[in-house]
């Protein structure tokens, strides 16, 4: 009996291991920092994308006052944002992060579809 | 099983370990031979025909026996004065068990003649020899009984076992939203104050056919670009916070002030999207809006509308987890291979396999519930009370039930629990393949999952290993031992 319980434990902390493994994602220094939108969007003013280090991150119109949060994520290079509605839209970054593309079809595509597309310059 | 390896001991050892350890009564040490076998040697071999019989003077040996699939059975372990081979002569059958050294071990060998010869001469090492036959016939019996007894249990499905798993599941659910930052509402819209007015599908065709009326899609882009009504905004209610302020400047192009009236239409059986998103107006200051009453599809048939083909989401790659889901396949060709559609082997392998499939499917939803959530919404098949429930405790039964499957607890209940969902999903993915609805599959990834046929093959494939272990999975079982609770009358 002693055996089995040695087992189960040893299995399960090698679950416990591979679960760690597979719940670590890519580093989101590269990408902290404030972003803009390079324009107005319809007409209500800027949008501010803050991304935090501790994967918060906010959706601010600034003109509106108006505040919307969200968690962030690194995948495959790629900027992840989960709104808590359960949507997610894909930001790609280019010329290491200085400009981000934000996808608000909410669906994945391999880049950003022109027409669906807001997007961002970093401030700080 | 017949018993010409069995072990034997009198009880007349000499605790020394010297040749005194020979059982001096039965005058048997005085014609043998001894002779040395190093640690691991196998000194009889199963299925060999017997040509002597053995004392042992010192050391270990192990006593074993092989099934034809390759299955070692360890039966027991002898120590100094004990001897076997014996009956093996006696009836003249072959080996039916293997002996290896455990240690290096010291043996007395006496020949077939010479121990036929000291068995006609020496009456009590035959009374002996009947006496030991007896205990293990005895033995036999017992630990058939056992055996079968643990077989019964090993197979036994009960209602405690579904109690547990889905008793944990709700309880890890539960506690874990609970704690986690991306909680969901049990049930969405629960509590909410305020009722939205219903307007009946021909007053809203008229006010619609007058130009009274904006009509509004609460669905997501996929759905709307697939069939709306002409004329009809697209707010997707599920970016109602993040574009808010877009959506508004929308509404002041098209002149619209609190008195206006407004129709929001596009819901789910769960009318997550109509309802919610109508709510969300009424917030922002919209008085008159309203949604259909009765049938939340009726819409479809009575407006003119605007229709498009189905486009499907686009496939993302998701690499191992992505590669996992093939295997299942497999199991079509194995099969159709009996004696590998019957091994216990396998079953470990499909145990294994759906255990890493399903933690994997699990952990894809736990952290973010309402991804998960708006997936359940998209198959419309769950009523609005069961939509955040079944996204919060699903994934939880993936997880306990292939934590179960690996490690080999309750595995004939996780099978069935592993079946049940994958059937659920199967009938998910057809009604949604032949409605065509242009959703993810929410099985691997959060998005870039088209719905397909090949989704249903491979979800058929993991509900035929679930039903090969159920049958045939009996091998590693942990709780056979019984430290999980089992105290179950048979």
């Amino acid at each position: 009996m002693i055996r089995s319980i040695c087992k189960g434990i040893s299995l399960g902390l090698l679950l416990l291991g591979w679960l760690s493994f597979w719940g670590c994602g890519e580093s989101r220094q590269p990408f902290v920092g404030t972003y803009k939108s390079t324009e107005p969007i319809a007409n209500k003013g800027y949008i501010e994308l803050v991304l935090r280090d501790n994967g918060e991150a906010d959706w601010n119109w600034v003109d509106e006052n108006r505040s919307v949060k969200l968690k962030w994520r690194v995948q495959d290079g790629r900027v992840w944002l989960y709104f808590k509605e359960g949507i997610i839209l894909i930001g790609t970054p280019t010329e290491q992060g200085k400009y981000l593309a934000v996808d608000i079809s909410g669906e994945w595509h391999e880049g950003c579809p022109v027409d669906k597309c807001f997007n961002f310059v970093r401030e700080k | 099983m017949a018993s010409s390896e069995q072990p034997a001991n009198p009880g007349q050892a000499d605790p020394g370990g010297s040749p005194q350890a020979c059982p001096i009564s039965l005058n048997i040490c005085e014609i043998g031979v001894e002779r040395t076998f190093a640690k691991g040697t196998v000194i009889v071999r199963q299925g060999d025909l017997p040509d002597n019989f053995y004392v042992i003077i010192k050391g270990r040996v192990k006593v074993f026996r092989l099934s034809p699939e390759g299955i070692r059975t360890d039966l027991t372990e002898l120590g100094e004065g004990a001897y076997f081979g014996e009956l093996a002569i006696v009836t003249g059958q072959p080996r039916t068990a293997s002996v290896e050294a455990s240690e290096d071990t010291v043996l007395m060998e006496i020949s077939k003649e010479e121990f036929e010869k000291l068995l006609d001469d020496n009456p009590p090492l035959a009374r002996q020899i009947i006496k030991q036959l007896t205990e293990w016939l005895v033995g036999a019996d017992h630990r058939l009984e056992k055996e079968t007894v643990h077989q019964a249990r090993i197979r036994e499905v009960s209602w405690f076992d579904f109690v547990l798993i889905g008793g944990l599941s709700i309880i890890f659910a539960l506690i874990f939203n609970f704690y986690n930052d991306n909680q969901i509402p049990l049930i969405q819209g629960w509590g909410r104050v305020g009722t939205i007015k219903e307007i009946a599908l021909t007053e809203a065709l008229a006010k619609y056919n007058a130009g009274e009326l904006i009509v509004i899609d609460a669905r997501k882009d996929p759905f709307f670009q697939q069939r709306h009504i002409k004329g009809a905004e697209n707010f997707q209610v599920v970016f109602f916070d993040l574009m808010a302020p877009m959506f508004q400047f929308r509404l002041e192009q098209r002149q619209a002030t609190p008195e206006t009236p407004i129709l929001v239409y596009g819901g789910t059986l769960s009318r997550r999207f109509d309802l919610d998103l109508a709510h969300a107006l009424k917030d922002l200051g919209y008085e008159n809006v309203m949604v259909l009453a009765g049938d939340y599809t009726a819409w479809e048939k009575a407006f003119p509308l605007v229709e498009k083909p189905p486009k499907p989401p686009m496939p993302m790659h998701f690499g191992i987890p992505g590669l996992l889901e093939w295997i299942p396949v497999s199991i079509f060709v194995l099969i159709l291979i009996p004696p590998v559609r019957r091994s216990p082997y396998l079953a470990i392998f499909c145990r294994i396999l759906l255990g890493v499939i399903f933690i994997q499917f699990a952990l894809s939803k736990i952290m973010r519930p309402a991804v998960f959530a708006l997936n359940v919404v998209e198959y419309q098949m769950m009523p609005a009370w069961g939509v955040n429930l079944w996204a919060l405790v699903l994934p939880w039964g993936e997880l306990v039930a292939g934590l179960f499957l690996i490690l080999g607890i309750r595995t004939r209940t996780a099978a069935i629990f592993i079946g049940g969902m994958n059937v659920i999903f199967i009938v998910g993915l057809v009604n949604a393949i032949l409605n065509q609805y242009p959703i993810n599959c929410g099985c691997v990834g959060e998005v870039g999952e088209p719905v397909n046929w090949w989704k249903v093959t491979k979800n058929a494939g993991m509900l035929l290993m679930a039903v090969q272990i159920y049958f045939y999975d009996r091998l590693f079982v942990l709780d056979r031992g019984g430290f999980v609770w089992r105290e179950r009358k048979i």
